[in-house]
Formats: structure tokens, C-alpha cells, sequence
């Protein structure tokens, strides 16, 4: 007769066993390559009294009659449970009826024993040694001997006693712990007789309870170089040995188990069940509870005469609904408890993943008095509940008695292996429950009729009918050898693309399946992608388009990725391109709420379809050329995706294939160009792609090659940004703060050497000598100061008289320029006190959690983050004026955002008159109509021709309230602007012309190329090449092709090289106190 | 080494620290940092803030014990220089400190109320008027501008309108007592002072203050005119020691520590309690836990939660570090001390507490 040892691991998380750690744990990597494994879906909650028991009964928790760990005693006060509250018969207790014997140790929810079919020593609830902890009696003798009881049991006295435990301390008992419980199981596997044999590890929960955070990057605690980071993992290798131990002295014909009751799960933080249901009205505390520190939920707190709810729970939440005060309408009320539960959104406001379950959805016997009326898997368990009191608000960290990093999540694992078992490898999920029947079977013992599920399917024939994931990270790559992994692949991709041209909404459940713990997510999505692809077929006329996109999230997978914002980018790659679905609507589904970068990375894969992309076998299309260059440098997901696109590109080319020799080979070498220049150009001085990513598609070419003769070329193309990566030292629109404490905006990009162009922003008071103050110029109270807001808009007399202070107290300020003719604001670079990086700002202020920023700082967020739709990056932008310093007033302060590079600069633009937004809002016709109304003089602009030329521009807007303005800022060493032009003036003048450039109008200085010109008055009829401007209200002003007039200084400019043009300048400094600044404008004119 | 308590520091490596006491070592200012950049160290246990074009944390003592532990070693690695090692305590306790070669700019909270008021009410946005009004109030005291300060985000300029405080420092204990007698009779249509119901809730809102019942706290609280709100805008008033004020001098005391006590006692003198760190003497004390009992004469704290919580001849009661305080002139006394940093560090943060016994 067979044996059967089952080893529990409690909380062992599959990704961690089957995936990260596989190769660290040799004994367990033993039984599951010899064996069958699979992850297993644990009880509804995942407790670990719970699942234990529904393991060993093959029952569900109404059956077994344990919810968790407290019940209602006859008089109504809740009690701890105890092995008494188990209705469930276990498998000692069926084969014990065969006259078959059991060790049983540490089993949870076993204590108190009085009699057992074989020996048993009980589990961490157990109160103490001298407690009916062990059946026979004298094991306890045993227990004594190895040295510690009171440390046997539990790393620490009490429920969640760990959770007071220094990380150091709780490794050490842990480890104390298990040496004793593994050696007393090493002794009676030898020396009793047993038939079923099993023993749980607890260590494995307590410390991934405690200490997940000091690995998990991902976590929002993570706590950085923390010395514990390898706790976790030392301590599953530790656990491995030992059960090499044991499993050296087992019978050969054991059946050998290992399972957990359920895996973990990183723990966001914990929602204040109880405060809810008081805020939402549904839960009232006696008058008596003091509120004001934090205090363990219990019963006797509530006031049931007004209470028709109450929360508990630990990981999972649950709710109980007071049915007498709410009578017949108790499940209208739980459904509409089960309805807002569901949108309790995150801490930050972002939408959970929650799950909501009724009795009667989940339990055999939903009508069990226990059974919860409500079980919550707040965000699938990444939050867990706590119902304890005197926590503020919704969400908390720590519970009454403590903190956890993670908690327990949905799904355990199952190994399986002995001399009845299959080598099946990874099949299924399994239920919990499903475990009995199979220890059952594999002990030859009729499995009873009242477990109505299934043992699992490891003893039959070999019968896959899922697709299970490869993981091909580094090792198997070179354990398998390259060959077999493109072998596999193609395999895999055959299988695959076969199910989906045979049902493709099943094909894709099928897929999403093998994501594990994400596997609803990507279910979702994937419905999404089915939705948005509709029927559209591959070029072989049977294969649903969006297998291609779904396969590639599988590749990803098996390459190793698990980021789900890498995952998500894959998925949708095509999206944007293939479908109907824009930008705007893809950025609203719920499930790209988390992963914001994900729209960015889609705006770089997405192609440019108006560039030719003309096949050509030794010269790369335009369009392909355009889009490496804006991939060059991209994110780590977005080569990944690459990469994989490139590889699918290579897989189905049958309709290639088939083509007469010479046709076929030159669409292969176009092909095989195509490819290699992405890879190559994309993957050139990197290595944070996944390398197996790289080494299938390198396989795949060499394949090609040598199958049909060809030599795959590649295009070596130039990043767009080499050409112009040099960020400005001294930006146009940053700020700069003299010396002396003036605070200055700089007022263009490029400068004369030794000087940075200004204009002053704010001048103390105090820096002002004998009596002078600047007149009708505003105070303001900044930095500890009075400071002047120093600005050029007031009278005439007023302006020449506050320049003429300036001149007297700073004449370091004013520079003369000798090839102009006219005179700047300029700091000399010597006095230079700081200079405020617009971009290291923004770089700051992207790392804040949303959570920490106040409303103006999150609309300046939003901003950018729908800036960044447009495919820039957050290195080409920056930050300035209050927003930077953080001197703003919500409410009145604009959010001023610079853009670098004057491409960037139009892609921002055009993106911006494209992009919708809730909220995003412009200044309609009608606003536009009413300003000029209320507030513009002018003798130039007629209303109609004032709003054409406003209501066009898109650098200015709204956003949630804010006024948002777009600078856009030159990059490279040298700008347009010549300072070493010799400018010479010749009169003001009124030009009319065509906009043959209008490249640089969005900068200041900007300007419009200009041809056609005719000069209307002022001076004779002389060719002129661009109007300058050097006042932002001129920029966007006009786009190529139209008609501009523009009153302004007509120069002669003289470059060091001797050519010599016309061109009108408008804004110079000196129109802000002579005659020709109300003379001056530009405008395009209405056809 | 006298420096005004509450003037804010910026360094150059980006830190922004308050001062913190008055009285310093002579080569050093000792401080609280305040907002720390995050990219030498950084907590997520901390509250994040965007400030000067840095993301911050916001030290908060208050914060989960082990993440707040791992940040301070974090940080005395990352900064060094910033912790201080007295060689006035037997123990390693901590102090945090600016090194002088380390300053970028200091605020001078007088300084800046000083432009403040001289600033036209027209130049000045709805808060900074508030700022402006409640000064002028408080000018009726008899006080004059010299002798006010505004600390924290009113001087610096990067306060919130809707939310930000008011933080009003009064320079000189002596002027200090003066105001909060006026102010206990002054009215103005835009104060009102806290109401039970708003301190019962801060009370809920401080842990520290449970050990209090209600009723002792509200006692406590309602007779301290350092809290309150102008037009809606709550607002707190700290004291600065003049240096002829100061109730101890760095450097002329060593202290021992002799572990953690309670005691309790009746207070003689509050008139050094506005300040910190603050002192009341007692008389009569009763060292009711703690291995040495010895007469206790001083119960000092680094918090400003205690100040003013007693008045003479009222019974107080103390939980914190006992020291034996060794004098230049060969003297000695004994007192109890509450709220060093390194009391946030361990399990004296929730032992450590200063209370009125009715």
C-alpha cells in the first residue's frame, strides 16, 4: 500500500517556487520537473485555517464551518475557533475508518486533540506545551527534548504576535522554530507507522508577512538596501533543504505533496472597513467608544439597535449585515453595500480591482450562520481590510496590533510526484478542495460522496488542453540551447494561432490564463483588444488580426518580462494603428489608469502612415528610417516590443514564400533589412532588453539566411536627437537670481558671450539706493522680502522712469549691444547666483506621489502627462516661473511648462490641437470675441480678424482651472539667432508678405520667413526675408502659406560672412517707451 | 552659541531646517530638517512635498517607527555632518546640527515680518493680508515689530492660501507672557479661539495627547493663547528666547542619563515652559517609576505640545528620560526629560509624555 506525505508550505507564493527562485530550491525543482505542479486557487478567504482544512476534507468553508478565526458562541460573543468548530470529516478521520494511520503535524486549526488515528501534534494557535497539543501524550517528551517549547509552536505568543517582531529576530525563530518541527517530523516519519503523513512549515508566512517589502521593489514601502532583502529567499532554500531531509528517508512508493494553502501578495496599504460603513451611514458605534485611539473591533462597540452593518476581516474584508433591525430588505441593502464597495477607489483616487462575493455565489452552504453576507478582495487582495477602530479616514497601514508588507493572495501551489503520478509539468489551476480526493485516490481509498469535487487530474492519461507558459529567462536559455527555444517558440506560435482562428475569444482567455496572478486583468484587456480588432483577418484571410498583438504579450511573457506596463505595451501596440480606437479613448480604460507610461511608449511604436514605407531590398523605406530614429533611446519596453514585433514579422511569411525565386528573395532582403535596422539600430549600446527576446529573433534571421541564401543588411540610422541633444545652459522663460537677489526670467536661448538676455521678474526693495521706488510697479512679499514685480506694461513715463532706476541701481543690467543699435536686459554670467533647471524640476515633481501634491501641482501633472501623449519625453521638458520654485497661488498662478527642441516643440503643439481632455478647455471664438471686447485696444485688429488669429493657438489654455502656457525652447549650441549680425535700422515700416517658414514661431525670438514681401509705407520697396519678434503675443501668429502684415523696424542685417538681407523686427526693447511700440503688430490676414 | 529658535535654513545640498532651540554649540546651529531632498535618502513613510524644484521628504517624528529608524540611518549616512555628537550627554543622543560652511541662506522670521509690515495691503494677496491683519492685532499688545517674527511658509513664500498656518514667533519670554495676557482679554471680529468640540478633535488627531483625558487637555489647552484662528486661517504663536533669557547655556551642563522615570510634582515656576526646549521647576516631586529616586527639580521637553501645559502651583506629572545635570560650579540637580529625537526612535515615544494632574 502506498504512502502519501504531504509537505505544507504556508503562504509559499507560486511565481516565487515555480519562477524567480526555481533554480535555488533543488529538491522542490526535482518534484515538479518529475512530477505535475500548478497553481491553486485557494478557498474564498484565503485563510490559512480555512484552506488547510478544505485541503485535508476536500470541503468548502461553509461546509467546514470555519469563516476565519473568531465564531458566535451560543450567546451571541465571539469566540477564538478551535479544532472543535470543524465540521469537516479530514483525511485522517476517512482513512482512519480504513484502519489506515496518520501523523498529523502542525496542522492549522487543529488544537485542541484528545484522540487521534495515529499522532499528532498541533498548531500555531496552540497556547503551550502542558496545553492537548499532541496525541499520544508523550510527544510532547519529545517536544520538550528539543530544548524551546515555548518557541515550538509560532515564532511569537498569540495572533499576529509576529507582527512586534524585529526582522532579525523573527529569521532567527523562525528558523528555531522549524529545526525543531522538522526534527521531531524526521523522527516519527522513522519511527511510526504512518500511511498519511503531513506537516505545515509556518515560517514562510510570518516572514512574508513582515518582511516582503525589503525585496519587493514594486512595493510602495520598499524599503531600499534593506539588510533583510534576501530574508525571504533564504529562507524558501532553507525550507527546500529541510524537505531534502525528508524526503530522503521516505518509503520509495510515497506519494509526495507539496502545497500551500495559499500564495501572498504585496499589501498597498488597508481600508478602514468599519470607517466606511460609519461614513456611508450603515454603522454606528456606541457613544461610549473613544475614537481617538486605535482599538481592536469587537462587537460589544457597535450599537446594534442603529447599525444595519459591521466590517471585519484581515486580507480579504467581509461584512455582515444586521438582518433583524434590517429585516426583509437585508439583501437590498448587502447589494447595495456589494455596489459602492466596489468603487472605493485607492488612496490616490485610482479606480480597485475589487471583488465582492454573496454567500450564495461561493459557498456549498450559504446557509451556514457563520457565512460572511459579504467576502471583499479589495483590488484582488492588494489592499486588505482592517476593521479595527480609530484609524483616520479610509485608508490606514498599520491595523490595532500591526503592520504586514503583504498579505495572502488568491492562489497557492501544488506539486505533486510519486509512482502513480504523471510528469505533466505545469497544467491547470486547481482547487483547493480537489487535494483530498487525490490523497484519497493516491491511498486507494473511496473518496466519500459528499466531496463533490474532482481529485486532480495527475493520475490519468496526458491531456493538455490549455497552453501552458514557457519562461525563458537566461538560464533556460542557455540550459535549452538557442535552436530549441526558437523550436519551442514556433511551436507554441502554430498551437497557439490554430485556437485562435478556431475561437478567438476562448484562444484569448486561454492565453491570459497562463498570466497567473494578473490573469483577470489580461483577461480584460484582451477582451478589449478582441473588441477593437473586430473581425479584421492576418493576410492568410483565416487568422483574427489581434492574435498577433496577443501573442506578442505571450512571447513578452515567456521572455521573462512581468512588468505589466512593459506587458500592456505589447498588448496594445497595434491598437492605435490597426483600430478605430483613439488615444484619447484608449486612455480612458480602466485598466491603463496605473500605467500611465504606457500611452507614451504607444505614441513611439506607433508609425507615421503618411511617410512611404515603399519595399526596396538595400534601402530602408522613410517611414521605417523616421521611426527608428524616434525609437532610438526609447524606453526598456518598448525595444522589448520591438524586438518581438520584428521576430513576428519573420514567422508567417508564407504569402512571401510562395512568390516566384527572384521576386521572393528581394522581399526577403527587404524584409530581413527592415528588421535587422530596427534591432540593431534600437539595441545598440544597451543591454536593459531582455536578451531572450533578442536571441529568438537573431535565430529566426540566421534561419532565413541560410535557408534561402540571403545576407540580412542593416541601415545604420541616426538618432533624432543627435543632431540637437545640447539642452541650453540658460534657456528662454527659466529663471535666473543675481547676487544680488534679483530674480530674473531669462528672455531668449542663445546670448551674447558673457551674458545671459533677461528681463528682471522681481527686485528686492531694499536693493534700491537714495530714495528710489519704482513707480505703479506691484509689491509683492517673497522669499522674506518686499520685492518689486518689475514689468515694461504702464505709461510711457512711468516705464522710462522705473528703467531709468534700474540703469542706476543696476547698470550691470542694461547691455548695449554694439551690432544692434539697441539696448537688452542682460545679466553678465559672473553674476549669475543660481540658475533654476526647468528640467531637473519636472524631473523632481514626477517623482512625488500623486497623493503628496496639492491640486495645483496634480493639474500641472496632468498637464504633462498629456503633454507626454504627444511622444516627447520627460527629458525634453521642463518647468518654470512659480511652478518651479513653488512660490504659486492655486488658483491664479498659470502652470508654465517649456518645451526643448524645436520638433518637440510642434509635435507638442500639434498634439495639443488634437488631444481631448476633460479637463482641457480652450478660450472659444466666443471668449476669444468677448476679450477683444472687454479689454484689446487696437486700431490693427478688426474682432473678426483678433479671434482667427487667437483662437488657433494652443499654447495657452486651461487645465482643471489652471491657465497652462507652452514655451518652447531651442536646442543645439547655436540658435537662429545671429548675435554677431550687424543690424542696421531703417525705419519703421508696414510690410505685407507670404509665410514661407514659419518653423521658428513658436520661439522667442522667433520668426516668419517671409517671401512676396511688399512694403506698404515707410520706406523704399526692398526684398524681406522674415519678420523677428521678440514679445510672445507674435508667436503662433501665422502658419506657412498665409498672408501677414506686420508694422515694425525694417534692418539691414549683415552677417559675419557678408550676406546681407532685410528683415523686420517687432518687440525691441526701446518700443516700450518710444512712439513705435504702438505702432507695432502682426497679424495673418483673412483671405 | 545664542540663535534664535524657528529662522529657517537652506543648505546647499538642499535641505531646509528650522532652527531648533535657542541656545547652540559654538560650532554649530542645532536644527530640524525639515524638508530633505530625496535623492540621497528617501522614505515613502514620509510625506512627500515639490518645493524650490526638489521632491522633499517632510521629516515627520511622528511616522511609522521602523520606517522612521531606517530613514535616520539612512540619513546619518547620507549626511554626516548633519548629526551632531553632544559632548554634553553621556548617551548618544540625537541632535541634528548645520554645519556653518554648509548654510545657503538663512530667513530671519523678524527680518521678514519687519518687510512684511512695511509692505502697502494693496500689494499683498488675500493671505499675506491676513498675515498682515492678525499682525497689526497683535501690535496692539503693546508689542512693537521688533519684537514679532513669521516663520515657515508665510516667510519663505511657498504657503498655500487655503490651508497654510500662520506661524507668528514673539521674541523674549518675558514679551511673550506679555501677549498672551492680552490676548486673553483682546477681541477682533476675525479671531476666535479654538472651540472645545476643535480641540477635542486635535486631541483625537495627537496620539501623544491620549494619556491626557479630555478634560485635563481641554484644562490645558483653553488657558494658552498660542492657538487659534484669523479670519479662518489657524494660526500659532511660539516664543524665542532673548540670550538674558535663556534657562540653561549650552555646554555649561552635562547631563547623565539614569533611565526612564515618571514623576511628578508641583510646578513652581512655567515662566521657561513657552519656549523650546521648555522647563518647568517642581517641587515636591515623587520619582514614581524609575531605578534612582532622587529629587527632581526640572522637567524639561523638546516638544512643543508641552508648553504651557501647568502653571504654579498646580501637580504635574512626567514621563521621560531621567538625568542627573552636573553644573560648572560643581553643583548638581536632577530632571526629566521629554521628546529627544531619539526618543521617536524606540519605545520611549509612546511611554514619554508630560501631563496636568487635577
Amino acid at each position: 500500500m502506498g504512502k502519501v506525505f504531504l509537505f505544507g508550505i504556508d503562504g509559499g507564493v507560486p511565481e516565487l517556487v515555480f519562477e524567480r527562485w526555481n533554480d535555488l530550491l533543488p529538491n522542490i525543482k526535482k518534484l515538479m520537473q518529475n512530477g505535475t505542479y500548478a497553481r491553486m486557487n485557494s478557498t474564498i478567504p484565503p485563510s490559512t485555517i480555512v484552506a488547510w482544512n478544505a485541503m485535508i476534507s476536500g470541503k468548502d468553508p461553509s461546509e467546514i464551518g470555519v469563516f476565519n478565526y473568531t465564531y458566535k458562541d451560543e450567546q451571541g460573543d465571539y469566540r477564538l475557533v478551535s479544532s472543535k468548530n470543524n465540521n469537516a470529516r479530514l483525511i485522517w478521520d476517512i482513512i482512519g475508518e480504513e484502519h489506515q494511520k496518520s501523523i498529523a503535524l502542525y496542522v492549522p486549526l487543529s488544537y485542541p486533540v484528545t484522540t487521534f488515528p495515529g499522532c499528532i501534534v498541533t498548531d500555531f494557535m496552540t497556547p503551550g506545551i502542558e496545553s492537548n497539543c499532541a496525541y499520544p501524550e508523550h510527544l510532547k517528551e519529545k517536544i520538550k527534548a528539543l530544548g524551546n517549547p515555548e518557541g515550538f509552536f509560532d515564532v511569537a505568543v498569540g495572533l499576529g504576535g509576529h507582527k512586534s517582531l524585529d526582522p532579525a529576530e523573527l529569521v532567527k525563530k523562525a528558523m528555531e522554530m522549524t529545526d525543531m518541527q522538522v526534527s521531531l517530523l524526521k523522527d516519527l516519519i522513522t519511527h511510526k507507522q504512518w500511511n498519511f503523513c503531513m506537516a505545515v512549515m509556518l515560517g514562510t508566512d510570518r516572514l512574508q508577512h513582515m518582511l516582503w517589502r525589503h525585496f519587493d521593489e514594486g512595493h510602495r514601502r520598499f524599503i531600499v538596501n534593506s539588510p533583510h532583502a534576501n530574508a525571504i529567499r533564504d529562507f524558501y532554500i532553507y525550507i527546500d533543504q529541510k524537505l531534502g531531509e525528508v524526503l530522503q528517508l521516505l518509503p520509495q512508493d510515497t506519494t509526495v505533496i507539496v502545497a500551500s494553502d495559499h500564495g501572498m501578495i504585496k499589501q498597498e496599504g488597508k481600508i478602514n472597513i468599519n470607517n466606511w460603513l460609519i461614513k456611508e451611514g450603515y454603522l454606528v458605534l456606541k457613544e461610549s467608544v473613544d475614537l481617538s485611539k486605535s482599538t481592536r473591533f469587537k462587537m460589544e462597540l457597535v450599537d446594534r439597535e442603529r447599525s444595519l452593518a459591521w466590517g471585519g476581516g484581515a486580507y480579504n474584508g467581509r461584512i455582515q449585515i444586521n438582518k433583524e433591525k434590517a429585516g426583509d430588505k437585508w439583501r437590498n441593502i448587502r447589494d447595495e453595500i456589494a455596489e459602492k464597495i466596489r468603487k472605493i477607489p485607492d488612496d490616490k483616487g485610482n479606480p480597485l480591482n475589487t471583488k465582492v462575493y454573496s454567500a450564495e455565489d461561493i459557498y456549498q452552504n450559504a446557509s451556514h450562520p457563520e457565512c460572511p453576507d459579504l467576502t471583499i478582495y479589495f483590488d484582488d487582495l492588494r489592499w486588505a481590510s482592517n476593521p479595527d477602530l480609530g484609524q483616520e479616514g479610509l485608508y490606514s497601514w498599520h491595523t490595532a496590533i500591526g503592520a504586514d508588507s503583504a498579505g495572502h493572495s488568491r492562489q497557492g501551489l501544488f506539486i505533486i510526484n510519486g509512482p502513480e503520478i504523471k510528469k505533466r509539468g505545469l497544467m491547470n489551476d486547481v482547487d483547493i478542495r480537489q487535494v483530498a480526493p487525490t490523497i484519497l485516490t493516491a491511498l486507494n481509498v473511496a473518496v466519500p460522496e459528499d466531496i463533490v469535487v474532482e481529485p486532480i487530474n495527475c493520475f490519468g492519461e496526458e491531456e493538455i488542453s490549455s497552453i501552458p507558459p514557457r519562461v525563458l529567462d537566461e538560464k533556460s536559455r542557455i540550459a535549452l540551447g538557442s535552436d530549441s527555444i526558437l523550436k519551442e517558440v514556433r511551436t507554441d506560435y502554430v498551437r497557439v494561432k490554430e485556437l485562435f482562428q478556431k475561437d478567438v475569444s476562448r484562444a484569448a482567455d486561454e492565453v491570459a490564463h497562463s498570466f497567473g496572478e494578473q490573469q483577470d486583468f489580461f483577461k480584460d484587456v484582451f477582451h478589449f483588444l478582441v473588441t477593437a480588432f473586430g473581425n479584421q483577418k492576418r493576410n492568410d484571410g483565416i487568422t483574427p488580426l489581434v492574435f498577433h498583438s496577443i501573442y506578442l504579450v505571450r512571447l513578452l511573457y515567456t521572455c521573462g518580462e512581468r512588468e505589466v506596463s512593459a506587458l500592456l505595451t505589447a498588448a496594445l501596440h497595434d491598437v492605435i494603428e490597426d483600430t478605430s480606437i483613439d488615444v484619447q479613448s484608449l486612455s480612458q480604460q480602466h485598466f491603463l489608469q496605473r500605467y500611465p507610461t504606457v500611452i507614451q511608449n504607444l505614441s513611439l511604436l506607433t508609425e507615421d502612415k503618411t511617410i512611404s514605407r515603399d519595399p526596396h531590398p538595400t534601402l530602408l523605406p522613410p517611414r521605417y528610417r523616421e521611426h527608428i530614429s524616434r525609437l532610438i533611446g526609447a524606453p526598456r519596453e518598448v525595444v522589448n516590443t520591438e524586438i518581438l514585433d520584428r521576430f513576428s514579422d519573420l514567422m508567417d511569411l508564407e504569402y512571401v514564400l510562395g512568390l516566384p525565386e527572384q521576386e521572393r528573395k528581394i522581399r526577403l532582403q527587404g524584409k530581413l533589412l527592415k528588421v535587422r535596422s530596427f534591432v540593431d539600430n534600437l539595441t545598440a549600446g544597451r543591454t536593459d532588453y531582455h536578451q531572450s527576446c533578442l536571441t529568438i529573433f537573431n535565430e529566426r534571421v540566421k534561419e532565413l539566411e541560410s535557408n534561402y541564401n540571403l545576407s540580412a543588411q542593416m541601415e545604420i540610422v541616426q538618432p533624432r536627437k543627435a543632431i540637437d541633444v545640447h539642452y541650453p545652459r540658460h534657456p528662454e522663460s527659466s529663471l535666473i537670481t543675481t547676487k544680488e537677489g534679483i530674480q530674473c526670467k531669462v528672455y531668449a536661448t542663445h546670448h551674447p558671450s558673457g551674458r545671459v538676455i533677461i528681463k528682471p521678474k522681481y527686485i528686492p526693495e531694499d536693493l534700491l539706493q537714495g530714495g528710489d521706488s519704482f513707480r505703479k510697479l506691484k509689491k509683492r512679499f517673497l522669499f522674506q522680502k518686499s520685492v518689486f514685480r518689475f514689468n515694461l506694461f504702464n505709461d510711457k513715463d512711468s516705464v522710462k522712469e522705473n528703467l531709468a532706476i534700474v540703469e542706476r541701481n543696476f547698470p550691470q543690467l542694461i547691455y548695449s549691444c554694439p551690432h544692434h543699435q539697441q539696448w537688452f536686459f542682460a545679466v553678465p554670467e559672473s553674476d549669475i547666483a543660481t540658475t533654476h533647471d526647468p528640467r531637473a524640476g519636472l524631473r523632481q515633481l514626477m517623482k512625488v506621489p500623486d497623493a503628496d501634491l496639492d491640486p495645483y501641482l496634480k493639474a500641472t501633472r496632468g498637464i504633462i502627462n498629456l503633454i507626454l501623449q504627444s511622444g516627447v519625453s520627460v527629458s525634453d521638458l521642463g518647468i518654470s516661473h512659480s511652478t518651479l520654485l513653488g512660490n504659486y497661488t492655486p488658483g491664479k498662478s498659470d502652470i508654465d511648462i517649456l518645451i526643448f527642441g524645436v520638433e518637440n516643440g510642434w509635435r507638442v503643439l500639434r498634439h495639443m490641437e488634437m488631444v481631448q481632455h476633460p479637463l482641457l478647455k480652450w478660450k472659444s471664438r466666443e471668449d476669444w470675441a468677448r476679450y477683444y471686447k472687454d479689454r484689446v485696444v487696437s486700431k490693427v485688429f478688426t474682432e473678426e480678424e483678433y479671434v482667427h488669429n487667437m483662437v488657433r493657438k494652443r499654447d495657452d489654455g486651461f487645465f482643471d482651472g489652471n491657465v497652462f502656457s507652452i514655451f518652447v525652447v531651442e536646442m543645439g549650441t547655436a540658435g537662429w539667432y545671429g548675435w554677431e549680425d550687424k543690424h542696421e535700422p531703417l525705419a519703421t515700416v508696414t510690410v505685407q508678405g507670404v509665410v514661407r517658414d514659419y518653423n521658428y514661431s513658436h520661439l522667442r525670438p522667433g520668426y516668419y520667413g517671409i517671401t512676396n514681401s511688399r512694403i506698404m509705407d515707410g520706406y523704399q520697396e526692398v526684398p524681406i526675408e522674415r519678420i523677428v519678434f521678440w514679445s510672445r503675443p507674435f508667436a503662433l501668429q501665422a502658419k506657412e502659406g498665409e498672408r501677414v502684415e506686420a508694422c515694425g523696424l525694417l534692418e539691414k542685417v549683415t552677417t559675419p560672412k557678408g550676406r546681407e538681407f532685410h528683415q523686420l523686427v517687432i518687440g525691441y526693447m526701446n518700443t516700450y517707451t518710444n512712439e513705435q511700440g504702438e505702432k507695432e503688430y502682426l497679424k495673418a490676414l483673412l483671405d | 552659541m545664542h540663535f534664535y529658535e524657528s529662522s529657517i535654513i537652506t543648505t546647499k545640498d538642499g535641505l531646509q531646517c528650522q532652527v531648533y532651540g535657542n541656545e547652540h554649540p559654538s560650532s554649530s546651529i542645532l536644527v530640524k530638517p525639515k524638508y530633505i531632498p530625496t535623492t540621497a535618502v528617501e522614505s515613502s513613510a514620509l510625506a512627500y512635498r515639490f518645493i524650490m524644484g526638489r521632491k522633499m521628504n517632510r521629516l515627520n517624528m511622528w511616522a511609522d517607527k521602523e520606517e522612521l529608524r531606517a530613514y535616520i540611518t539612512r540619513f546619518r549616512e547620507a549626511y554626516p555632518n548633519y548629526v551632531y555628537t553632544s559632548p554634553v550627554h553621556d548617551q548618544n543622543r540625537l541632535f541634528f546640527s548645520i554645519p556653518i560652511d554648509k548654510i545657503e541662506r538663512i530667513y530671519f522670521p523678524r527680518r521678514g515680518f519687519k518687510e512684511l509690515m512695511s509692505m502697502p495691503p494693496a500689494s499683498l494677496d488675500q493671505y499675506l493680508l491676513r498675515v498682515f491683519s492678525f499682525s497689526q492685532f497683535l501690535l496692539q499688545s503693546g508689542l512693537r515689530i521688533k519684537d514679532f517674527g513669521i516663520t515657515y511658509s508665510t516667510l519663505m513664500g511657498h504657503y498655500n492660501p487655503a490651508i497654510s498656518d500662520i506661524n507668528i514667533v514673539v521674541y523674549g519670554k518675558e514679551n511673550f507672557w506679555k501677549l498672551m495676557s492680552y490676548l486673553e482679554r483682546a477681541t477682533h471680529p476675525l479671531l476666535h479661539w479654538k472651540t472645545d468640540e476643535e480641540w477635542l478633535v486635535f486631541h483625537k488627531k495627537r496620539n501623544r495627547f491620549s494619556i491626557s483625558g479630555e478634560k485635563e487637555f481641554l484644562h490645558s489647552m483653553k488657558r494658552r493663547k498660542t492657538e487659534g484662528y484669523f479670519e479662518g486661517s489657524l494660526f500659532v504663536i511660539f516664543a524665542a528666547e532673548k540670550e538674558e533669557e535663556v534657562w540653561f547655556k549650552w555646554g555649561e551642563e552635562k547631563y547623565t542619563s539614569l533611565g526612564p522615570a515618571v514623576v511628578e510634582g508641583t510646578v513652581v515656576d512655567n515662566f521657561s515652559s513657552v519656549v523650546r526646549p521648555g522647563c518647568y521647576q517642581i517641587s515636591n516631586a515623587l520619582v514614581r517609576e524609575g531605578k534612582e529616586k532622587v529629587p527632581v527639580t526640572k522637567i524639561v521637553f523638546y516638544s512643543r505640545d508641552y508648553c504651557m501645559l501647568a502653571f504654579p502651583g498646580e501637580k504635574m506629572e512626567a514621563s521621560g528620560m531621567l538625568e542627573k545635570v552636573n553644573q560648572e560650579n560643581g553643583e548638581f540637580y536632577y530632571r526629566v526629560v521629554v521628546g529627544y529625537f531619539d526618543a521617536y526612535l524606540d519605545e520611549r515615544r509612546e511611554k514619554e509624555y508630560i501631563k496636568l494632574i487635577f
